[in-house]
């Protein structure tokens, strides 16, 4: 780009300003105040806007009469068109207005002044447009070193490298702490691990849990069964217990009829006897005993009935006599022979008697009639029947007594029976249609006894199984739950992960790149800055970046910048500027300003540098501002 | 006629990876009122069976909370046979709930070996996996359908000769005599497929759990009446989960970013986002943040940033550099390398 003329329409304090620069070199100088620097902000604004802000140009240069800011600029582009630029300050930045014009036909034309120019404005302002030096680079050592950095690496001194990797690495940092066991990573593999520990537990619990499930599902069978088993003897015992009633009842009424047969036996006795009584009702009457006394006076014939037997026992002995005789055993018989002559004896005795007994005979024969007269009224035929009789009454009083109570006891008997078998049949009936069993009952409760303890058993595991399954289900977090908490984790890891591996790409390739830059770019920049620089110090120099962009120079010994003079470093950052200017622009023809950077210069180098400013000129237009009026050949030159 | 009811891969207690936990919870109970619907159809269409193929359980270890739900559905539709093949996922093993659970006496659970059950007219084949891999077919162990009335086989597997998921070859299906092969395995819903005379289906997740699972679920409802068979899709997933891709290249604000994917939800749904064409280098996208911004408008969102920085003419040499190497590789490490790298050389710029 070449530019032909400024029309400051309304800038600053410049109202329908014009200015005509020429290719090459052109010289402005004017006194303080005299607009230089407005000017160049103008070139600016012209070039990229009037910006924005407090600090920008459509504040600094706000025109003093109070119109809008606005302007052209004349250029004659890298493919020859010429062109107008025409710029008007709107409302905001968005409103302002660009137009470009074909100067020749006045037809607006489309061009991108970015590619134009090849730089952006960041990169602009701290290449081809260059300030007063001194002051940009007063801070000192290091911002000299950082900016100049920045410069190379960036076209930006604002936007460090160091700062970038730093942030990076800041970055990386969170992700992975330096050292140690920090930073989210770290952290999220040792929650991963802490989860799957609880995953684990959880499975378990939950496998647990289902073995518990599947006894608790056994131990209700088996108490099932149990309870079955229970109903089963519980049955078995109530049929057992109808045997026992319907055996009972049986007996019960056996019972009953051997009492009620006892009972008429009784009746029948008694009746017979009270028949008895009837019948002998008429010994009641008594006979008076004396009647019979005859029997009882004192006579020997009261052994009157011995004598019909001694004449037998007579016989006897006589016989027996023989008998002995025949068996020739005298010593027994003399002993016979004598007891025969007692009982001769005796006999003789018994006759003298019986004149006596006979008195009494007839007495008694008398007595007997009478007696006998008064038996036939009793229909009996003895004293002895009559005695008989008349005792037999007497007893049967006693009989009949007996009797009576013994009826009243088998009433009794047959009664309590009947009631008894009344109660049996009331139980059998309870039992009615229940079918008996023959175990006993006592077998069958000791069966159900046990059964009844082994459910209480099962019962009560079940319970515990129960509890254990209710504990089990209480508070516990889920495995698939966990699992989800997991699946976070891990995408976050990875998420964290890839993040961490980003960084460590992006720091890589920054650093790599960067270290390329240094080995393309720094040696092209120190060849080309040493050139410049021994133009303008009238002597072979040698201006070295090194790889960490500190700026060394010397001949033969480098020193590092700061050990020369104030002139020197502007003269060496003039040289870095201008050289990284052609080795960014190389293939544009972007003019290059200055702004009175030859201040500290002294009078030869001053020269220097003109005649380093007209090489450069040959190739692309150079304006510089300055305060002071000077002649030089080759410029064209220009006051304001 | 017969009627019937095929679903498969519930996948209950599957842990929803990749959602946050919130989120996964609201899915899993909605993954059960998902299944509740099923059995409500069961019910209304006075269904003879309920055929399950598998993958019910997403692996071997069940909640007890599951467990009950199942329990009580099946208790629900008594007066149908549910039939329950084990699959992939939840193959029998001694602690599976398969064996340790009573599910109640209407439900058959397959074992390993192929069984045979009949209800009413139909013949119901089956057979469930025992281990996680089957290499083997197995059809040929059911052999060919010959008696009266329709044949049905419930079955996990993959058509196809080749797969450790139980191979079930088209050929074979063809030659079977069967009138249905009821699927289960693929996770979409295949279409009515036919081979030879026999219809097969995969009815697919009924509620879909992940963006590789994407569309509304749903079961296959069946009939069949002598030669005559009708069998219909029918949705009934709640949710659907959508990866949609945003070209975000021109849009110029966070904000202008923000309304453009708003437009694109729907209330019920979850998203994947991804966002892609050329960003300005001074629009850092937080995903986070943005979709934190965007959780009111849809149940789930999450943001992929693949937006490549703008050519930018005002780049430094240093910049241009970083993002040619970077663009030599071509991976989602070195994108993100080069948003991150940007970001710190031009965070003062801000």
């Amino acid at each position: 780009m070449i530019i032909h003329k400024l029309h400051l329409v309304s800038f600053g304090k410049f109202k329908n300003k014009t200015v005509s620069f020429e290719n090459g070199l052109n010289y402005i100088y004017g006194e303080n105040e005299a607009g230089k620097s407005t000017l160049m902000a103008f070139i600016k604004a012209m070039l990229y806007g009037f910006g924005s802000g407090v600090k920008s140009d459509r504040a600094r240069y706000a025109p003093w009469d109070g119109t809008k800011l606005s302007g052209e600029m004349e250029v004659t582009l890298s493919d020859a068109r010429r062109v107008i630029i025409r710029r008007e300050q709107g409302k905001t930045k968005a409103a302002d207005t660009l137009i470009i014009l074909d100067a020749v036909t006045g037809a607006p034309v489309s061009v991108s002044l970015e590619d134009e120019l090849g730089v952006g404005e960041a990169a602009f302002l701290k290449t081809v447009f260059i300030p007063q030096l001194q002051a940009d680079i007063a801070g000192g050592d290091k911002e000299l070193t950082e900016k100049l950095l920045n410069l190379v690496t960036s076209g930006d001194t604002d936007t460090g490298y160091e700062e970038a990797i730093g942030f990076l690495t800041a970055e990386k940092r969170l992700l992975k702490a330096f050292r140690g066991d920090g930073g989210r990573i770290n952290e999220l593999k040792r929650e991963i691990t802490e989860l799957k520990d609880a995953l684990r537990e959880a499975e378990e619990d939950s496998r647990t849990y289902f073995r518990y499930i599947s006894e608790e599902k056994a131990l209700s069978e088996e108490t099932e069964v149990l309870k079955r088993h229970i109903l089963d003897f519980s049955t078995k015992i109530s049929g057992a217990k109808a045997k026992n009633a319907f055996d009972a009842l049986q007996k019960g009424q056996i019972d009953l009829e051997k009492a009620e047969n006892n009972l008429s036996e009784a009746e029948k006795n008694l009746s017979a006897a009270k028949e008895r009584e009837e019948a002998l009702s008429v010994f009641r009457k008594e006979i008076d005993p004396s009647v019979f006394s005859v029997y009882e006076e004192p006579v020997p014939s009261a052994k009157v009935g011995n004598v019909s037997w001694i004449l037998p026992a007579a016989v006897l002995s006589l016989l027996s006599a023989g008998v002995l005789g025949v068996f020739k055993l005298f010593i027994p018989a003399v002993g016979f022979l004598i007891l025969s002559a007692v009982l001769g004896a005796f006999a003789i005795k018994n006759k003298k008697e019986q004149k006596e007994r006979s008195e009494h005979e007839k007495k008694v024969l008398a007595r007997q009639e009478n007696i006998k007269a008064l038996l036939s009224e009793y229909g009996c035929k003895s004293i002895g029947e009559y005695t008989e009789k008349r005792a037999e009454l007497l007893s049967l009083s006693e009989t009949i007594r007996l009797l009576e109570k013994d009826c009243a006891f088998c009433l009794a008997e047959a009664e309590a029976k009947k009631g008894h078998l009344e109660r049996l049949s009331e139980i059998a009936a309870a039992y009615e249609g229940v079918e008996t069993v023959e175990t006993s009952e006592n077998t069958l409760t000791q069966k159900l006894q046990d059964a009844n303890l082994k459910l209480q058993e099962k019962e009560r595991a079940l319970m515990t199984v129960r509890g254990v399954i209710q504990g089990a289900s209480e508070g516990k977090k889920a495995p698939d739950l966990i699992e989800t908490e997991i699946s976070c984790k891990e995408e976050e890891l990875m998420e964290a992960e890839g993040r961490y591996n980003a960084l460590c790409l992006a720091t890589e390739t920054l650093e790599d790149v960067f270290r390329q830059l240094s080995m393309d770019f720094t040696p092209r920049i120190n060849k080309k800055a040493s050139e410049f620089l021994s133009v303008l110090t009238g002597q072979e120099e040698s201006l070295l970046l090194d790889k960490k962009y500190a700026v060394t120079m010397g001949r033969g010994e480098h020193r590092p910048l700061e050990a020369f003079s104030g002139g020197t470093m502007d003269q060496a950052f003039l040289s870095v500027r201008l050289a990284i200017a052609s080795l960014l622009l190389e293939d544009k023809n972007t003019p290059v300003f200055l702004d009175d950077v030859f201040i500290q210069y002294d009078e030869k180098r001053e020269e220097n540098a003109f005649k380093l400013l007209r090489e450069i000129a040959k190739d692309k237009q150079v304006i510089l501002f300055s305060c002071r009026k000077r002649e030089t050949e080759s410029a064209h030159i220009i006051e304001l | 006629m017969i009627r019937f009811i095929h679903a498969a891969d519930m996948h209950f207690d599957s842990p929803f990876a990749g959602l946050p936990q919130s989120v996964a919870r609201v899915r899993k109970e909605e993954q059960k009122r998902t299944f509740m619907r099923i059995i409500e159809a069961t019910r209304e269409k006075k269904a003879d069976m309920l055929l399950l193929a598998g993958d019910i359980f997403d692996s071997g270890f069940v909640s007890r909370d599951t467990v009950s739900f199942l329990k009580q559905c099946f208790s629900e539709i008594e007066d149908t046979a549910v039939f329950v093949v084990p699959g992939n996922h939840d193959f029998l093993h001694a602690d599976s709930p398969y064996k340790t659970v009573d599910f109640g006496r209407n439900v058959h659970i397959f074992g390993e070996e192929p069984e045979t059950y009949q209800v009413r007219e139909a013949t119901v084949y089956g057979f469930g996996f025992s281990q996680r891999y089957i290499s083997e077919s197995i059809l040929p162990r059911v052999g060919m359908h010959q008696e009266e009335g329709p044949g049905i086989l419930l079955v996990h597997g993959e058509v196809g000769y080749e797969s450790d998921y139980h191979p079930i070859s088209v050929g074979a299906i063809a030659e079977s005599g069967l009138s249905y092969v009821a699927l289960g395995h693929i996770h979409d819903y295949s279409g009515i497929l036919y081979a030879g005379e026999t219809a097969y289906a995969y009815p697919g997740v009924p509620e879909k759990r992940h963006f590789d699972e994407a569309g509304i679920g749903g079961y296959i409802y069946g009939e069949i009446d002598g030669e005559r068979a009708n069998y219909e899709f029918v949705p009934v997933g709640q949710r659907d989960n959508v990866t949609i891709h945003v070209d975000i290249s021109g849009v110029s604000s966070l904000d202008a970013v923000e309304d453009k994917i708003r437009n694109l939800l729907e209330k019920q749904n979850l998203y994947k986002v991804v966002l892609q064409g050329e960003v300005p280098p001074t629009m850092f996208i937080d995903t986070k943040a943005l979709a934190k911004r965007l959780e009111g408008d849809c149940l789930y969102i999450k943001i992929k940033d693949e937006t490549a920085p703008m050519r930018e003419e005002e780049a430094s040499l240093l910049e241009k550099l970083f993002v040619a190497r970077l663009s030599e590789r071509d991976d989602d490490a070195a994108k993100e390398a080069m948003r991150l790298g940007l970001e710190a050389l031009r965070r003062q710029k801000r």
